[in-house]
This record gives C-alpha cells, sequence and structure tokens, in this order.
C-alpha cells in the first residue's frame, strides 16, 4: 500500500516538473534562435560595408 | 483490532497526502496556463491573435517574394550595373517594404503578440539585413561610375593603353568582390530567413496548444 503511495508521489511530481522544464526549454531555444538571427544579421551588414571598402580601394584611382 | 486501526489511520493519512499533492500540482498547472491566458485574453481572444499571426506570417512571405524578385533582377542585369533600376525601384519599394514593416512591427498589436525584446531583435535584424543590401548596391554603383568615368577618358584620349588595362582589371576585381558578397548575403538571408520562420511556427504551435485547451475546457 504504502509503496504503491511513493509510487504515485513520485509520479505526480515528475510529471510536473517536466511540463515545467518544458516550458523553460522552448523559452531559451526561442531566445537563442532570435539572438542567432540577429548575430548573423550583423555579420552579413559588417561583410558587406568591408566589401564596399574593399571597392572603394580598388576605384579610388578611376 | 489496534493493529488494523493503525494501519487505517497511516492508509488514510497516505490517500489524504497524496491528493493534496495532486491537487497543489493541479492547480499550479492551471494557474500557469491561466496566466497565459490572461496575457492573452489582455488584448484580444486567441483565435484573433493566430488569424494575425497568419496574417504576419502571409506579409513575411511576400516580403520574401519581393526581395528574391530584387535579386533575380540583379541576376538578369548581369554584370551591367544596377543604379538606373534601383534609382527608381530601390528607394520606391524600400520605402514600401519600410512601410510594411513599420505598420505591422510598431503597432500595439504586434507588440501585444510578441514581446518587447523579440521584437527589437527582429526590427535589428531586417535593418542590419537592409543595410548590408544597402552597402552592396552603393558598391555596385560606384562601379558603374568608375566604368563611365573610364569610358570617358578612353574616348578623349587621356589615358595610356595601359592605364586603361590596369583599371579595367581594378573594376573587374571590384565586381568579383561585390558578385561574391551578394553570394554570401543570399545565404547569410536565407539562413535568417530559416531561422525566423523556426521562431514563428514555434510561436503559431504554442499558440495553438493554447486553443486546444481552451476548447477542451
Amino acid at each position: 500500500m504504502l509503496s504503491t503511495a511513493l509510487l504515485f508521489l513520485l509520479a505526480s511530481c515528475g510529471s510536473s516538473n517536466s511540463e515545467n522544464e518544458k516550458q523553460e526549454a522552448n523559452m531559451e531555444q526561442e531566445e537563442q534562435i532570435a539572438d542567432e538571427v540577429v548575430k548573423s544579421s550583423k555579420e552579413a551588414q559588417s561583410e558587406a560595408e568591408k566589401t564596399e571598402e574593399e571597392v572603394d580601394k580598388l576605384l579610388e584611382d578611376i | 483490532m489496534k493493529t488494523i486501526f493503525k494501519k487505517s489511520i497511516i492508509c488514510l493519512f497516505v490517500i489524504l497526502f497524496m491528493a493534496g499533492l495532486q491537487f497543489e500540482s493541479q492547480a499550479q498547472g492551471k494557474s500557469e496556463k491561466g496566466k497565459e491566458k490572461k496575457e492573452m485574453a489582455k488584448s484580444k481572444s486567441s483565435s484573433e491573435i493566430s488569424k494575425e499571426v497568419e496574417k504576419e506570417l502571409e506579409s513575411q512571405e511576400a516580403m520574401e517574394e519581393e526581395h528574391d524578385e530584387m535579386h533575380e533582377t540583379d541576376k538578369h542585369m548581369g554584370g551591367k550595373p544596377l543604379q538606373k533600376e534601383k534609382g527608381k525601384s530601390a528607394k520606391g519599394e524600400k520605402g514600401k517594404m519600410h512601410g510594411k514593416m513599420k505598420g505591422e512591427m510598431h503597432g500595439e498589436e504586434f507588440g501585444q503578440i510578441r514581446s518587447e525584446e523579440a521584437k527589437q531583435k527582429m526590427m535589428a535584424t531586417h535593418e542590419n539585413m537592409q543595410k548590408a543590401e544597402e552597402a552592396l548596391m552603393r558598391s555596385e554603383q560606384k562601379i558603374a561610375d568608375a566604368k563611365e568615368r573610364l569610358l570617358k577618358a578612353e574616348k578623349e584620349g587621356t589615358v595610356t593603353e595601359e592605364e586603361i588595362a590596369e583599371k579595367k582589371e581594378k573594376i573587374k576585381k571590384a565586381e568579383e568582390k561585390v558578385a561574391e558578397a551578394k553570394e554570401r548575403l543570399k545565404m547569410q538571408h536565407n539562413q535568417v530567413h530559416e531561422k525566423m520562420m523556426e521562431t514563428k511556427k514555434a510561436k503559431k504551435e504554442k499558440i495553438e496548444e493554447i486553443e486546444e485547451v481552451e476548447i477542451e475546457e
């Protein structure tokens, strides 16, 4: 009887914890993706600006 | 007799304890869901929100199509400069695109769907990509101007053949650099787009989940 009760207890605690963990993991994943997106767009911008500078140098005496 | 009585009391306590725990966990779950619902219900019902998200996804796709078309025109132009077309279309279309973005992204409705932080990140991403494209367009414009200047000098005979060949080589290098940069930007653009769509899908699924819970209740 006691062991059954203990099993029920563990199961109920486990399910509520896993739901919270899932929610947290989803939030973290979303934030991570958003950060990655901003980072890659910044990289794209700096690369394009670098190319513009190189073009300026090549064409400076033309 | 006593032992039976003791055992039954212990069992009763255990059952009560378990029931209490179950009730607590359910209450926790409900309160979390309730919070989410309250936040969503503050502005609008979830069906309205999901409609807005769908609208936004559609407009995003339209924007992407416009953007792809811009790239397509770049391809069709070949090695020729883009300044003439860009002059009339780039400003106009970019203005339109910015207008769309601002119209959708600065609105209160949009802010209610997404958190402020996520909105800022989206805006920053679009601005960065826009700036990158503008930088490459400026480079193409400069190459076109340089070509015109060289052609003029060639006609006037103010430069030697050696100088012309040297300058043509430089222009070619510049064109190659811009072409490479455009290719890289295209790849990065696709990556950014994929990631953004990933986030949107996740959020849409979340909204659908909330809707399902509402329907169940």
